[in-house]
């Protein structure tokens, strides 16, 4: 529906599957389900727009995988260190 | 030739005259100081401001907005002082008023008295006298008054100026701010280099009506004090002592009215709201509201960077629907309507055809841009709901929460806007999906906010969550038709 909104950065494959990761090391689950399997979508640069976030945060839209959730969206507020820059894998 | 005396219609008008400028200039000040800086130019771009009557600076890391720039002026300078644009602007519009028609009633008289004889120069040989009496007041002497007349040449010259030129200027140059005017006359405000072109221009105007002023009182001194007083108070030159006395009781009693204003605004701007606003809402209502937009920029005219007030809803959910590109998010539109209705996103963008307008912003703080903006005329979602004939007025309520969001407001809550039902149907009133093509960026209200092209800024509620059809203002906040009239006391029916 539309172009991409302006806001929003794509993630790559690679990034994605950080994202997964970082989920998975915080116990992610989802609000609506508690399932714990997630589709990545964009990203979010939270620092600019909002006042209480810290100037690297972001927020990554994830959508819970479980065909019977009632609420699939839902997001994981990250650091860009932890996804988006090149930073070193630990 | 008629006597030019100083007839009792000409004193009484002189007084009234001080008392007006004087509330002009104060209020004026107030409205300068909610937005400190002036520009040539309709973006209003930061750092291209000509002026600026601000030590402030912002930091660019994070979204600032026009609130943050906002100044606390004195009360001695300003009307009333402390950053209350609200009060402000109430006083300098019941003040214009006022000005206005004694301006009127001045020109009617002056033509009907023939006392214009003492303004309206009759040659051309009138500026080299002026020339020769100004050079006569720099070499500290007093120059001779015209034949049968009662002014030198130079002070005839400035009278006629400030009467002819300057007065109207500041009224064409005030009127070329509302956006009522500027949204159906786009060739008005162009006549003026512009919103900001016309805003620079009556800040100038109010400097040269400051120097008239200064030099004024200066030769009002040279001249003799009691003298011309006594002319201005008893219509000729006698009892100067008593003169002396009633010119120093007139001007107390022009700063005792000041100060009452000032302390009434700041002690109970409620009252002030309610007292000044019976007057100007059906005045507005009369002359502003029938002004229907009619402006199409040409995209050329775009502003690259359009300047934000408010800042967006700081909350987990607000967040999610945004990186989730909004699907989530829901239109509810209800009350006192046949058909209450939910849209989606998807559905408001399939919603019959896609409007778009490129138009001038005002916003109340004085700053302008220029933005294209597409959605769907609000009229065809009214048309949908079909408002019961009881809905007076319209709703919108937004996910924005004041305390949160904005600390440079005063105020708290949930913001909402009200404006009355039949500003819905005018052409250019739109809920706006899109920015300049793209989907209506996060910081201007996305993903919907309404455009009502004849207002100022703070009408078009942004980051809307439902819009509700309403009888009255009465239950909702203050009761006073939105979250700005009921916290900061602006006021309604924002035309101008
Ligand atoms: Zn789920």
């Amino acid at each position: 529906m539309g172009a991409i909104r302006p806001e929003l950065t794509v993630l790559t494959g690679e990034q994605k599957h950080r994202v997964l990761e970082q989920v998975g090391r915080k116990h992610g689950s989802c609000r609506a389900c508690g399932g714990d399997t997630f589709a990545v979508g964009d990203a979010l640069y939270l620092g600019f727009l909002f006042l209480s976030e810290d100037s690297d945060a972001y927020m990554v839209a994830l959508s819970c995988t479980n065909p019977a959730c009632s609420a699939p969206h839902t997001g994981v507020r990250l650091p860009e260190s932890e996804f988006l820059s090149p930073a070193v894998r630990t | 030739m008629t006597q030019l005396d100083y007839p009792a219609w000409l004193r009484i008008e002189h007084w009234v005259n001080v008392l007006f400028v004087t509330l002009l200039i104060r209020s004026g000040i107030e409205i300068l100081s909610t937005h400190p800086k002036l520009y040539w130019r309709n973006d209003s771009k930061p750092g291209t401001e000509w002026a600026r009557l601000t030590r402030k600076t912002m930091l660019t890391d994070k979204l600032y907005d026009t609130l943050d720039e906002e100044e606390s002026y004195s009360a001695i300078l300003s009307l009333p002082g402390h950053k209350m644009l609200g009060m402000g602007r109430h006083w300098h519009f019941i003040t214009v008023i006022g000005w206005i028609l004694v301006g009127i009633a001045y020109y009617i008289l002056l033509f009907a008295t023939g006392q214009w004889h003492r303004y309206i120069p009759y040659s051309w040989s009138i500026f080299p006298q002026a020339w020769n009496d100004t050079l006569t007041y720099l070499s500290f002497k007093l120059p001779a008054p015209l034949p049968g007349q009662p002014l030198d040449a130079v002070q005839k010259l400035t009278y006629a100026g400030v009467i002819f030129i300057l007065a109207p200027f500041l009224i064409l140059t005030g009127a070329a701010q509302s956006p009522a005017v500027e949204a159906r006359f786009p060739w008005y405000v162009r006549l003026w280099g512009g919103r900001q072109g016309a805003r620079s221009l009556h800040f100038l105007g109010l400097l040269a009506f400051i120097a008239f002023i200064a030099v004024h009182l200066m030769m009002i001194g040279l001249w003799g004090w009691p003298q011309l007083t006594a002319l201005m108070i008893f219509g000729e030159a006698r009892h100067l002592g008593w003169a002396l006395t009633a010119s120093l009781v007139i001007i107390a009693a022009i700063v005792l009215v000041h100060i009452a204003a000032t302390q009434w605004s700041l002690r109970s701007p409620r009252t002030v709201q309610r007292a000044l606003g019976s007057v100007l809402i059906p005045a507005r209502r009369l002359i502003l509201r029938p002004l229907a937009s009619a402006q199409h920029y040409s995209s050329s005219q775009l502003s690259a960077e359009h300047r934000v007030n408010g800042k967006p809803p700081d909350s987990d959910d607000y967040k999610i629907m945004a990186v989730h590109n909004f699907v989530d998010w829901k239109l509810e539109v209800g009350g006192l309507v046949e058909n209450p209705m939910t849209f989606t996103l998807a559905e408001l963008r399939a919603l019959g055809e896609k409007q778009t307008q490129r138009v001038l912003h005002n916003c109340v703080q004085g700053w302008s841009s220029i933005g294209e903006w597409s959605g769907v005329p609000f009229r065809e979602v009214v048309n949908m709901v079909k408002p019961l004939p009881q809905a007076r007025h319209v709703c919108f309520l937004t996910m924005q929460d004041t305390g949160r969001d904005e600390p440079s407001a005063e105020g708290s809550g949930q913001f909402y806007e009200i404006i009355d039902l039949p500003l819905a149907y005018y052409p250019q009133c739109l809920l706006a999906y899109e920015m300049n093509g793209h989907p209506l960026p996060i910081k201007h209200g996305a993903p919907l906010r309404l455009r009502i092209e004849n207002q100022v800024g703070f009408k078009m509620a942004k980051w809307i969550e439902r819009i509700e059809f309403v009888s009255t203002c009465q239950g909702i906040g203050q009761g006073m038709g939105g979250w700005r009239e009921d916290n900061v006391y602006y006021d309604r029916e924002v035309e101008i």
